[in-house]
C-alpha cells in the first residue's frame, strides 16, 4: 500500500505526524518505508533522529537526485540502527522494518517530466516488493511533488497497488477552507488527478482528512479557561464542524485527530513510550492518536466509498 | 559469454610480469520475487524475458522450470573501483540478462571480463563491440587491486561513503533489468510475499598454469555483509576456463542464498511461540506454497564447478540451515493441527484456511 501525506498549508504538523505514524505502524509489525518528497524542506531525517540525513542527505543520492536521474538508486537509512533519538532504538521484538529515504540537502522543487514519472513508478514498485506500507510525505500545496505522484499513480503498472491520501489540516476556519480547496478546488488533487487519467470517484474514495493540533473542548488542558472562553470555544467548535461538513471534510471523512501536544510545538520528534510513561513530556492521548491513525490506514471499513 | 580471443590479455605468456597479465571476471546478481499473485507459466515467462525481439529466450524444464533472456550489451566508459585507490579507467561492454526460476524467482545479472588494454588510446566502439562482455583497463593495476575494489565497493551503502562517483555500476544495470521485467503487462503485480532484493557480487580469477601445486586447488570465499549484500571471490584453476559456467554457478548460489534469506526472515518475523500456531502458519504459508520445493543447490552448475557447492555445504552449511528451517515449518504445521480448538471441524485444510482469514482481518 502507498499512502501520500499532503496539506495545503505548511505548519500543519504533516511531516511530524507522518513520521510518527510510520514509527507506530512499524512497531505494530509492518515493514514500513518513509519517502521524503518534501523537496524544498526535507526534514524527516531530523524528526527520525537520523543525523546523517538531518536536513536531507548530503551524499547526492537522495530522492531528489534519484528522480532527476542523477543516481541509479536512492539512499536508504535503517531508522532502527541509525537514529540517535533516545540513545538509539534497537528494533523491538515483533516490530517491522522502518526505512527512511531522505531528500537531498539543498534540493528544491522541479518541473516533472516523463523520465521522472518512470523513475517514480519504478521506485514505488520496487519498494512495494519489500514494504507493506510506503508512506510518501509530499510538499505542501499544489506542488510538483503532488503532480509527480498523481501522474505516477495513474500509470497502469501501479493499478494493482492500493493508494491512499491523507490530507492534514489544523482545526481552524482558514485551514478547513484551504484543505477542502486542495482536494476539491481548481487545480486541486481531484481535478489534476482526472487530468492525468485517474477516475475522480476512485481517487476521492482514497482521500481522508487528518486534523492536527486539535484542542478538544473537553480536554483537561482547557480546565483553567474562564467560563466565557469555554462557552465561546464550544460554540465555535460547533461552527467549525458545520463548516467542515459543508466543505466535504466532515467527521465521516476524518480518519484521525491529533491533539495539540506542547512537546510537538517545540520540537518535531517521534513520541516513544518513554516520552509518555517515563519522562512524561508527551501526553498519552497524542501517542494513542498516532497509534490509532497507524491502524486505520489499513482498516477497510474506514476506506469504503461513501 | 565467449572467451576473449584477442591476443592482448594472453594468460599463457611466459615470464614474471604480474602487472602485465590481467583477467578478472566481475559481476553482480540480484534476486527477487516476481510480482505476481501466483507462479507464472512457462509461456508467460518466455514473454516476460523477451527483452530483445531479435533473439530467443532459452528455456529448460528439468529439474525446475528455468528461462533466461538473451544477453543485453551495455557500453561503458568509466573509472573502475580499486582497492588501493589507483585510478583505473575501463572501456568496453557489460553483458546483462534476466532469468526466472520456477515461475516465481526473478534474477538479473551483469558481468564483464576485465582485461588489459592493448594501448593507451581509446579505440572506436566497433573495436569494443567485437568482444562483448569485455572491459579493457587502461591502468597498470593488477587483478588483486581491481578485485578488492570491486568487492569492497558493495559496502557503499554506508552513509560515510560520500558523494557517488560515476564508477562502474553493475548494480544499476541489473536493477534496471529487474524493474523492466517487473513492469511488464503479463504479470498482475499482486505481491504474494514481501521479500527483499538481495545482491551478490562476484569476482573470479584464474590461477596461471605455471604457478605450481596450488594451481589445481580451487577456492571460494563467500562473505555475507548484511541482510541483503553478499560477495563471492572465486579462484579457479586455469583448466576451468569457461567464464559462462562461473556466472551460472554464481547465479545458482545467489538464488539459494535468497531462498535461505527470505524464508529465514519470514520465520523470524512470524512470532513463533508467541502467537497461536495457526496464525504463524498463515504467515509462513507463502513459503510453503511457493518456495520450499525450489531448493536444489548445484542443479544447474557445471560438473567441474561441483566442488563449489561441496565447499559451501561444509561451511557455512547452506543445506543444514535449510533443513532446519524446513523442520521448523513442519513443526508449526503440526502444532497448528494439534492446537485447533475442538469445536471447529478437524479437517486439516480448514485449519489453515481459518488461519489465513484470521490474519487478513488483522492486517
Amino acid at each position: 500500500m502507498i499512502v501520500f501525506a499532503t496539506s495545503d498549508k505548511g505548519g500543519t504538523g504533516r511531516s511530524v505526524t507522518s513520521c510518527n505514524v510510520a514509527y507506530r505502524r512499524a512497531m505494530q509489525g509492518s515493514d514500513v518505508c518513509y519517502l521524503d518528497f518534501d523537496f524544498g524542506s526535507p526534514t524527516s531525517g531530523a524528526i527520525f533522529g537520523v543525523e546523517a540525513a538531518g536536513q536531507g542527505t548530503p551524499t547526492g543520492r537522495g530522492l531528489h537526485t534519484y528522480l532527476a536521474g542523477g543516481t541509479a538508486e536512492a539512499e536508504q537509512f535503517d531508522v532502527w540502527t541509525q537514529s540517535t533519538l533516545g540513545g538509539g532504538w534497537a528494533r523491538p521484538l515483533g516490530a517491522g522494518r522502518l526505512t527512511l529515504l531522505p531528500g537531498d540537502a539543498g534540493g528544491g522543487e522541479f518541473p516533472v517530466n516523463k523520465q521522472m514519472i518512470r523513475r517514480c513508478t519504478d521506485l514505488f514498485l520496487s519498494l512495494d516488493e519489500e514494504f507493506e506500507l510506503t508512506l510518501v510525505d509530499l510538499s505542501a500545496g499544489r506542488s510538483y511533488a503532488t503532480e509527480l505522484v498523481l501522474r505516477a499513480t495513474a500509470d497502469p503498472v501501479l493499478a494493482a497497488k492500493t493508494t491512499r491520501w491523507l490530507v492534514f489540516h489544523r482545526w481552524t476556519r482558514q485551514h478547513i477552507v484551504a484543505a477542502s480547496g486542495l482536494v476539491h478546488g481548481t487545480q486541486g488533487i481531484l481535478e489534476t488527478g482526472a487530468e492525468y487519467g485517474h477516475r475522480k470517484p476512485d481517487l476521492e474514495d482514497g482521500i481522508r482528512f487528518v486534523r492536527t493540533a486539535v484542542l478538544e473542548p473537553e480536554s483537561p488542558q482547557l480546565a483553567s479557561l474562564r467560563p466565557e472562553q469555554s462557552v465561546w470555544l464550544q460554540s465555535y467548535d460547533i461552527d467549525l464542524q458545520r463548516l467542515a461538513g459543508k466543505m466535504r471534510l466532515g467527521s465521516s471523512l476524518m480518519i484521525g485527530s491529533i491533539p495539540l501536544d506542547p512537546v510537538l510545538q517545540w520540537r518535531e520528534q517521534i513520541i516513544v513510550e518513554d516520552d509518555i510513561s517515563t519522562t512524561r513530556i508527551a501526553n498519552a492521548e497524542t501517542g494513542q492518536a498516532f497509534e490509532a491513525l497507524a491502524e486505520r490506514l489499513t482498516d477497510k471499513s474506514l476506506w469504503e466509498g461513501l | 559469454m565467449p572467451a576473449s580471443t584477442r591476443p592482448a590479455p594472453a594468460r599463457a605468456r611466459a615470464g614474471p610480469a604480474p602487472a602485465e597479465n590481467l583477467d578478472v571476471l566481475v559481476g553482480e546478481v540480484r534476486t527477487t520475487l516476481l510480482q505476481n499473485s501466483h507462479q507464472v507459466g512457462a509461456d508467460t515467462v518466455a514473454r516476460l524475458l523477451d527483452l530483445d525481439p531479435g533473439r530467443r529466450v532459452l528455456r529448460a524444464t528439468r529439474p525446475f522450470t528455468y528461462a533466461v533472456s538473451p544477453d543485453e550489451r551495455v557500453g561503458v566508459h568509466c573509472p573502475l573501483p580499486t582497492g588501493s585507490g589507483t585510478r583505473a579507467d575501463g572501456v568496453g561492454t557489460v553483458l546483462a540478462r534476466a532469468s526466472v526460476t520456477g515461475g516465481i524467482i526473478l534474477q538479473a545479472s551483469a558481468r564483464a571480463r576485465l582485461v588489459r588494454a592493448a594501448g593507451e588510446r581509446r579505440l572506436p566502439w566497433s573495436h569494443y563491440l567485437t568482444n562483448p562482455g569485455t572491459i579493457e583497463v587502461g591502468a597498470r593495476c593488477g587483478a588483486p587491486d581491481l578485485t578488492a575494489g570491486f568487492l569492497r565497493d558493495s559496502a557503499r551503502s554506508s552513509p560515510a561513503a560520500g558523494p557517488a562517483r560515476e564508477y562502474l555500476d553493475l548494480g544499476a544495470v541489473v536493477n534496471r533489468l529487474l524493474n523492466q521485467v517487473q513492469r511488464m503487462p503479463y504479470i498482475d503485480r499482486v505481491t504474494m510475499l514481501r521479500a527483499r532484493r538481495t545482491r551478490l557480487r562476484f569476482a573470479v580469477t584464474w590461477r596461471s598454469p605455471d604457478s605450481g601445486e596450488l594451481a589445481e586447488s580451487p577456492d571460494i570465499e563467500l562473505v555475507v555483509h548484511d541482510e541483503t549484500s553478499r560477495t563471492v571471490r572465486l579462484r579457479l584453476p586455469a583448466s576451468i576456463s569457461d567464464p559462462a559456467e562461473a556466472v551460472v554457478a554464481c547465479e545458482d548460489l545467489a538464488l539459494h542464498d535468497w531462498l535461505l534469506t527470505t524464508v529465514a526472515n519470514l520465520m523470524e518475523n512470524s512470532r513463533i511461540g508467541v502467537d497461536p500456531a495457526a496464525e504463524v502458519v498463515a504467515r509462513i504459508r507463502p513459503a510453503v506454497d511457493h518456495l520450499l520445493h525450489l531448493w536444489m543447490p548445484g542443479a544447474r552448475v557445471a560438473e567441474d564447478l561441483g566442488w563449489m557447492w561441496t565447499a559451501l555445504e561444509r561451511r557455512p552449511g547452506f543445506s543444514r540451515q535449510w533443513t532446519s528451517l524446513r523442520g521448523q515449518i513442519q513443526n508449526q504445521l503440526l502444532l497448528a493441527v494439534l492446537e485447533k480448538p475442538a469445536a471447529a471441524p478437524t479437517h486439516g485444510n480448514l485449519v489453515f484456511q481459518d488461519g489465513v482469514e484470521g490474519i487478513s482481518h488483522r492486517a
